[in-house]
């Protein structure tokens, strides 16, 4: 009975007078709102709503009032049948035609015109999305020095048109949702069908369907409610801000979430070695990516292990270091008051704060603060005998080492990580850093994403993966596309590219 | 929002909460400036006891980039420091040299260790147990004889290198092929038959008195023949090259060869690059003689003759190398089997493999039967350049037939 009289009051009056009084009551205080009275014909009059800044005022006074006003000149009298008013007088393709009050609301906050008619219980919507958004600019995040230049930006629809610019197929799906009740925010599932596999995309649907949250305001919110294990410092989802990275990831059979508001697009599934690439790997030519890759690898052993292998050697381990070296060591650590451990510790601690700073701060100051990071830490810690020369070595190549890895989300996990590797080997030497790493290989293969083995293709092994995996093979061998996506849609190669060139020979 | 933690969780958080209990005790955290670093060691026989010395090395002198503390005080300027206990073994003589210390004896950069001539004399074999014992002691600790007390070399100024001990350890790598290490040492000992020669060093200095005032160093003298584990005597300085040609661990000998009968000077001296050495065990009725056979190439480094040598020349230059060889080579073996009844060429190991049968019958005596050995030595020595740039001065070979 109840739901029945509120389904009555949701309904839209025949009455313009009472929808008018309804509307503003509704937009009460929304100084954006803009109500514009019409005469439709000579007896029938309208209101046109939409609210300032973002919609685009240009296509409404284009091709609504101007031609709602000259179809009243030229026919002042319509019969009073002028309801196909899409049809017949306006010039936008995007519209639609609304009976309940939410519907109507949910139009007019989402960038459309709502067109109130006396004498008609239907409000028409026209959509004049606009209002002013960053441009496709250059990715902060992902630079390359050879490769598209463009990025995303905050506008979902430039977004998804930047991919389809990229996948002229008919085959890629854009499957939109709303999220968020108070922001509404449009999320955007993109996947290309055939490819990805049907269950993933089914569970990434059912993943966001079940979010229910006021808001969302970036894609890190979507992230943090649908990945698989929220208390792994992995990150099991990959965000990028490259177009050509996302269209890439369709192609290997991912699933891209798009969200408006934020230039960053999710994927899904994620393993760890898709973490390790960078998209410039595919544009070099193979030799150059490999070595790149082997770098990229060996530094991310370094960022995790070199802290504390410097502690535990020198701790424990003096052994195992060329005489010459330890004793180097033993020198410069002399007149250093503190244990290794506290001298990481301070070490590693004032680098991560100098790196906040420096990403917070505006960049005229970021420049003061590297300046100062350089002097205080670099140098006269060292000359005032507070932290040895090694030390500053150390915590310098770590810093490197960890800015080799191309996410930033598993260069922070790494850095993370060392934390509790240096406690570790500070009590137990080398044996507490084998403890550690075997704790983390051991949860790395425990986890997944979106039910696929974070270390797929290593473990489980799985040898057409080991093309893209420690070593990018040229293009025109990777034949297969990687396991971990798809499971049907192999095949990513039609001929094999011709060896030698016979033809050519002779020219 | 408060969620009832799962008792996984609170075993995660008690792990990380309790870790740093165990930082308060750390069994074997020692931070690397609470660790002396044993350079050098030397063992000596002193009254009766065992001396043993090690040369530490002082970190805050060696000067390293940021190490503000200065060493200094009554040692001067050295960059170690040398501390020597005596006691009934060697083992309680290095426990007593670590009460002197305030920091923990580490002995894994040991680069070398000097066996002084009294206690070599008296038998090195109950300091090999501590060497193989510790796994800080590395294998690959170099092994020197010294002509007098051990400790003597310890206390050199060196000033060429770091410490005493880099200088001595560097001297002992150019002695031989492959210098005696404590892994080598205890394989000769080990096996049946042979017997080691290890490098001998004494101090010098660098310039006599008249010259200048000089600093003492450490120089090669010789080999140290032992026969069994304890030392027997020394080879020259002169004879070192020759025993060592033949034991095939010559590292580049340099001969000098007198070719002039009347007039000494004029001699060419050749170094002999690449050593082929091969051992031909015979056995006729009880009766044990070797052929040991020497292939060399070399080269002429220095040449005071009046000759100038070209390729017909070189014939006769290397007749005459060979011979001398042949010579000095058969002496020095026939010294060691006959004065110090030791095989330190490794002679028995050919002869144990050729015959193992009869090898077992002699075995006992096989130190005794030394002096009765045979060994015939050929030498080819091939020379294969002269070694000029420029034309010799000397005079050419057809003017000399007309002199």
């Amino acid at each position: 009975m109840k739901t029945k009289e509120r389904k009555q009051e949701n309904r839209i009056s025949r009455d313009l007078t009472e929808n008018i009084k309804q509307v503003k009551n509704v937009f009460q205080d929304c100084s954006d709102v803009i109500y514009r009275e019409l005469q439709l014909t000579e007896d029938i009059r309208g209101l046109l709503v939409y609210i300032e800044g973002i919609a685009k005022v240009e296509d409404v006074q284009q091709h609504i009032l101007r031609p709602l006003i000259e179809g009243l000149a030229k026919h002042p009298q319509a019969n009073g049948d002028i309801y196909p008013l899409s049809l017949t007088r306006i010039s936008l393709s995007q519209a639609e035609a609304a009976t309940d009050w939410p519907t109507v609301i949910n139009g007019v906050l989402t960038a459309n015109v709502a067109i109130f008619v006396e004498g008609m219980n239907e409000v028409l919507l026209f959509s004049v999305k606009g209002g002013s958004r960053r441009s496709v600019q250059e990715p902060q995040t992902e630079a390359v020095i050879r490769g598209p230049r463009e990025g995303f930006t905050e506008s979902l629809r430039i977004n998804t048109a930047l991919i389809r610019f990229k996948i002229k197929s008919e085959k890629l799906k854009l499957i939109d949702m709303v999220i968020g009740t108070m922001t509404k925010t449009d999320v955007a599932i993109a996947y290309l069908e055939g490819v990805a596999e049907d269950s993933l995309i089914a569970d990434v649907k059912d993943r966001l369907e079940s979010i229910d949250i006021d808001g969302i305001l970036e894609s890190g919110y979507i992230e943090e409610w649908i990945e698989d294990n929220p208390s792994s410092p992995f990150p099991q989802m990959q965000y990028s801000e490259r177009p050509d990275s996302v269209a890439a990831q369709l192609l290997e059979g991912r699933i891209a979430i798009f969200v408006d508001g934020t230039p960053f697009v999710l994927i899904a599934p994620v393993t760890l070695w898709q973490l390790l690439q960078a998209s410039e790997d595919y544009y070099e030519r193979f030799f150059i990516s490999n070595m790149i890759r082997w770098i990229r690898i060996f530094f991310l052993f370094l960022a995790l292990f070199l802290p504390s292998l410097y502690i535990a050697v020198t701790t424990f381990h003096q052994d195992m270091l060329p005489s010459t070296l330890i004793l180097s060591i033993a020198a410069s650590r002399e007149a250093i008051p503190f244990p290794a451990l506290v001298e990481a510790f301070i070490m590693e601690i004032s680098f991560e704060a100098l790196r906040e700073a420096g990403i917070r701060l505006p960049k005229t100051v970021g420049q003061a603060v590297s300046i100062l990071g350089a002097l205080v830490i670099g140098q006269a810690a060292v000359q005032a005998g507070i932290v040895s020369a090694p030390m500053v070595i150390v915590v310098s190549l770590t810093g490197i080492a960890s800015f080799t890895i191309p996410r930033f989300s598993l260069a922070v996990t790494v850095r993370m990580l060392r934390f509790p590797i240096m406690l570790l080997a500070s009590a137990f030497g080398l044996f507490g850093i084998v403890i550690g790493a075997i704790w983390i290989v051991v949860h790395l293969t425990q986890l997944k994403s979106f039910g696929v083995p974070y270390m797929k293709g290593v473990a489980p092994y799985e040898p057409r993966d080991m093309k893209d995996i420690f070593s990018r093979v040229p293009i025109w061998k990777m034949k297969n596309r990687p396991s971990d996506a798809t499971r049907g849609n192999v095949r990513r190669i039609g001929k094999s590219r011709p060896l030698g060139s016979d033809s050519n020979e002779g020219w | 929002m408060f969620v009832k933690a799962s008792p996984a969780l609170v075993r995660t958080i008690s792990v990380f909460v309790l870790l740093p209990c165990l930082l308060t005790g750390c069994w074997d955290r020692i931070e690397v400036n609470d660790v002396a670093f044993v350079l050098a060691s030397a063992t000596d026989m002193d009254q009766g006891q065992i001396r043993s010395t090690t040369q530490i090395a002082l970190p805050s002198s060696l000067g390293g980039a940021g190490s503000q503390g200065g060493g200094g005080g009554t040692s001067g300027n050295k960059t170690y420091l040398l501390v020597s206990q005596t006691a009934p073994t060697a083992y309680q003589a290095n426990k007593k040299v670590q009460d002197s210390l305030s920091r923990v004896i580490n002995f894994s950069h040991r680069r070398v260790t000097i066996l002084g001539e009294e206690f070599a004399k008296s038998g090195i074999s109950e300091s090999i147990d501590i060497w193989a014992r510790f796994p800080q002691n590395r294998l690959t600790t170099y092994i020197v004889l010294s002509r007098g007390p051990g400790y003597k070399l310890l206390d050199i100024d060196a000033p060429i290198e770091q410490s005493p001990s880099e200088m001595i350890r560097e001297l002992a790598k150019s002695s031989m092929q492959e210098p005696i290490s404590i892994q080598s040492l205890a394989n000769a000992l080990l096996t049946e038959g042979s017997d080691i020669a290890l490098p001998v060093m004494v101090t010098t200095l660098s310039v006599p008195e008249k010259v200048a005032n000089g600093q003492s160093l450490v120089k090669l003298d010789g080999l140290g023949v032992f026969h069994g584990d304890k030392l027997s005597g020394y080879l020259t300085d002169k004879q070192t090259p020759m025993a060592l040609i033949a034991m095939g661990q010559a590292l580049n000998p340099k001969i000098t060869v007198v070719l002039g009968e009347h007039q000494p000077q004029e001699s060419a001296t050749i170094v002999l690059n690449q050593i082929h050495r091969k051992v031909q065990p015979h056995l006729k009725d009880e009766r044990i003689s070797f052929d040991l056979e020497i292939e060399a190439t070399g080269l002429i480094l220095e040449n005071t003759t009046r000759q100038s040598f070209e390729h017909t020349m070189m014939i006769s230059l290397e007749k005459h190398a060979n011979a001398l060889l042949d010579k000095e080579i058969q002496a020095v073996i026939q010294e060691t089997f006959q004065k110090h009844r030791a095989d330190i060429y490794g002679f028995s190991t050919a002869l144990i493999r050729k015959y193992p049968e009869e090898w077992n019958k002699i075995k006992y005596r096989w130190r005794d039967l030394l002096p009765e050995v045979e060994v015939r030595v050929r030498t080819k020595v091939h020379l294969e350049n002269s070694g000029e740039l420029i034309d010799s001065l000397g005079i050419k070979e057809g003017l000399l037939k007309n002199d």
